[in-house]
């Protein structure tokens, strides 16, 4: 009775296990079976097999053709089949240097003890056509490089080349406009004209105020109008005092404030207030106020003009030996 | 040197007729110790027919001033003091029921007299603020059916207090711009403090005497409408002017960002009619540039608007007003 239990139970395994292998299939195939020498090809091998089967896949040792390579594998996919069956695809490059045919072998799956092997596969691997032995090819020449000027640059010159140039522009413009802001360097491709010195500016307008005739031609206001015009523009530039934006009061104040113009304050006190009336309040000057007017702006411009450098030199040295002696 | 009649006869017609000037002046500085800028300015506005925003912190002689100067005219002088439940009709006046008559009367109000003090203006609510600023532009008031017009000269000195702002109700621009004058005026000097603190602890004040009638202050003010105002002046006037409209145009861009609103064309009449006013004071028939200048603060202040970048940076008209004028050119 005994035996006969352990009789069916061997049974029942085995039915069991033969359940199992009729769902596992192991399938290769290649994507061409003709290759040209060097070329690759593509062996799939398509698995069926329960879902939670733990299995191994490969060639066995030994068995693939030393002619043909395997080079790797590439992309492997998993494909869910239901009833708890999946298919797994891998796909290996295989690859060949020596024409002929070779029967690749099977692959084997193995699981918990138990294999399988799939179809076995042939692959033609056709010779590459040569030149023929009569076509001789002389060794080509050394060919001559045409170098360019930036051959000889670094590399790292050529490869950044215009970041360089943007930094160098920026420096460059940087020092350009410190210098220049700081009144160190005058541009030299810039022409500029010396201004005229204000006294001989003020000289040349009073001798083209003259040529003018504005009096004898009864354009009295225009003649003062101009002449005061000369006389604001030149204390301007001469000191500093911006007489065009002032009244004659304030002009008189300035220059009596000024060293330099207050002992000829009197002359242009005089020129202000005869030109005021003629311009302000219609009245027409005697010829003879015109031709005053005209010779105080005249004296009022020689007494106040630069003095010449060397006096300027010497009063420094006279200045200079003063306070020496001083100091001794 | 000769001359065209017109200025020969205007200068001699000022001369005759700006007589009083050196009177009042004197007068004035009997009683009222320093503020010459005050006397002067509101000189210039009695003879331009205009009217005086005060502003100065109290007790710096505003209401003496004004007093003293109508008594030396002997002109009438009232004084309203602005506050919030001040109403028109408190000003210009009201039509009351007479029981004897049994009708309704006319009722005038301080406003009818030659030079009114209104006090502290903007303590008082826009309705009557208006009511006042109409009266000052129309010289006329209407009460009931009845137009009346109001005295001449007539001068209105409003005054402001620029410490207390709470509870006021600030002046609109387009009612400031009808003062001819804003002057603000500052704190005497510590000679001038000194006899003044000497003048009122000895009770001794000059009393004042009239030394002028009304009239006369009319016919100076005819004179004033004559004085020679040249085309250059003009030109100079509108320059300064449109710098505060345009100042970029007149080299002043950095002005641009901090005026809001330039002055307005009737800143420009008040600055000419000042200007002959100021040149009357001086005796002269005919305006100059310094003329302008003088009056130019005065006349200016008010009618600039400023930007809030100018407040937060403490900048001021006066200061927008100097910089125009140090860059407009001089005729």
């Amino acid at each position: 009775m005994k035996s006969i239990r352990y009789i069916l139970s061997a049974i029942m395994i085995a039915a069991a296990s033969s359940g199992m292998c009729a769902k596992t299939s192991v399938v290769a195939k290649l994507d061409s079976s003709y290759i040209t020498m060097g070329n690759v090809t593509c062996l799939t091998v398509e698995i069926v097999e329960p879902d939670n089967a733990n299995s191994q896949v490969g060639f066995l040792p030994g068995t693939m053709p030393s002619e043909v390579e395997i080079v790797g594998e590439a992309s492997s996919d998993t494909v869910d089949l239901g009833n708890d069956i999946r298919q797994i695809t891998r796909r290996i490059i295989l690859q060949s240097f020596d024409s002929g045919a070779y029967t690749l072998p099977p692959v084997f799956w193995e699981n918990a003890g138990d294999t399988m092997s799939s179809n076995m596969v042939t692959l033609k691997v056709n010779p590459v056509d040569v030149s023929h032995l009569e076509d001789i090819h002389p060794n080509a020449d050394v060919m001559k490089i045409k170098s360019k000027w930036y051959d000889f640059l670094p590399d790292w010159i050529v490869d950044y080349w215009q970041w360089l140039l943007l930094t160098l522009v920026i420096v460059i413009g940087g020092v350009c406009a410190i210098l220049i802001y700081t009144k160190r360097v005058k541009l030299p491709f810039i022409p500029t004209k010396k201004p005229e010195p204000p006294y001989e500016m003020a000289c040349r307008r009073l001798k083209v105020l003259r040529e003018q005739h504005f009096c004898e031609k009864g354009q009295e206001r225009e003649y003062y109008t101009e002449l005061t015009d000369i006389l604001r523009e030149y204390i301007d530039k001469r000191f500093g005092i911006n007489a065009m934006e002032m009244t004659s009061r304030q002009i008189l104040e300035h220059l009596r404030a000024n060293e330099t113009t207050r002992p000829s304050e009197s002359l242009m006190r005089q020129i202000l207030e005869v030109a005021d009336f003629v311009k302000f309040a219609k009245m027409r000057p005697m010829p003879e106020d015109n031709v005053k007017s005209f010779n105080s702006a005249s004296k009022f411009i020689e007494d106040t003009k630069p003095q010449p450098e060397e006096d300027d030199d010497s009063l420094k040295d006279e200045a200079v030996e003063s306070s020496n002696s001083h100091e001794q | 040197m000769g001359e065209s009649v017109n200025i020969r006869q205007l200068n001699e017609l000022v001369a005759s007729k700006s007589d009083f000037i050196t009177m009042i002046t004197r007068g004035m500085d009997q009683t009222i110790v320093g503020q010459k800028h005050l006397v002067e300015s509101l000189l210039v506005a009695l003879l331009a027919n205009g009217h005086v925003l005060l502003e100065g912190v109290p007790g710096l002689a505003k209401t003496l001033a004004i007093k003293t100067l109508a008594q030396l005219i002997d002109a009438r002088y009232s004084r309203i003091q602005f506050t919030p439940d001040l109403l028109p009709a408190d000003v210009i006046g009201t039509m009351v029921y007479s029981v004897q008559k049994e009708q309704f009367q006319v009722k005038r109000g301080p406003i009818f007299a030659n030079f009114v003090l209104a006090d502290e203006i903007n303590r008082a609510p826009a309705k009557v603020q208006s009511a006042l600023l109409e009266a000052m532009q129309e010289r006329q008031v209407t009460i009931g059916d009845h137009t009346f017009g109001l005295d001449e000269p007539f001068l209105v000195m409003a005054t402001q207090n620029p410490i207390e702002q709470e509870g006021t109700y600030p002046l609109p621009e387009a009612q400031v711009d009808r003062f001819l004058l804003k002057v603000i005026i500052g704190y005497p000097t510590r000679e001038e403090e000194k006899v003044i603190v000497r003048q009122n602890i000895s009770n001794h004040r000059a009393k004042v005497m009239p030394i002028l009638r009304p009239s006369e202050i009319i016919d100076a003010q005819k004179v004033v409408e004559q004085i020679y105002l040249d085309e250059k002046i003009e030109r100079y006037i509108v320059d300064i002017v449109f710098a505060t409209r345009f100042p970029a145009e007149y080299g002043l861009q950095d002005l641009s960002g901090i005026i809001s609103f330039g002055a307005s064309p009737r800143a420009s009449i008040s600055l000419a009619k000042a200007a002959r006013a100021y040149a009357f004071l001086h005796q002269r028939g005919y305006v100059i540039p310094e003329d302008v200048r003088a009056v130019a603060h005065d006349v200016m202040r008010h009618r600039i608007g400023l930007t809030y970048e100018a407040e937060a940076n403490n900048i001021t008209a006066d200061e927008i007003i100097s910089d125009i004028l140090n860059k407009v050119e001089v005729p």
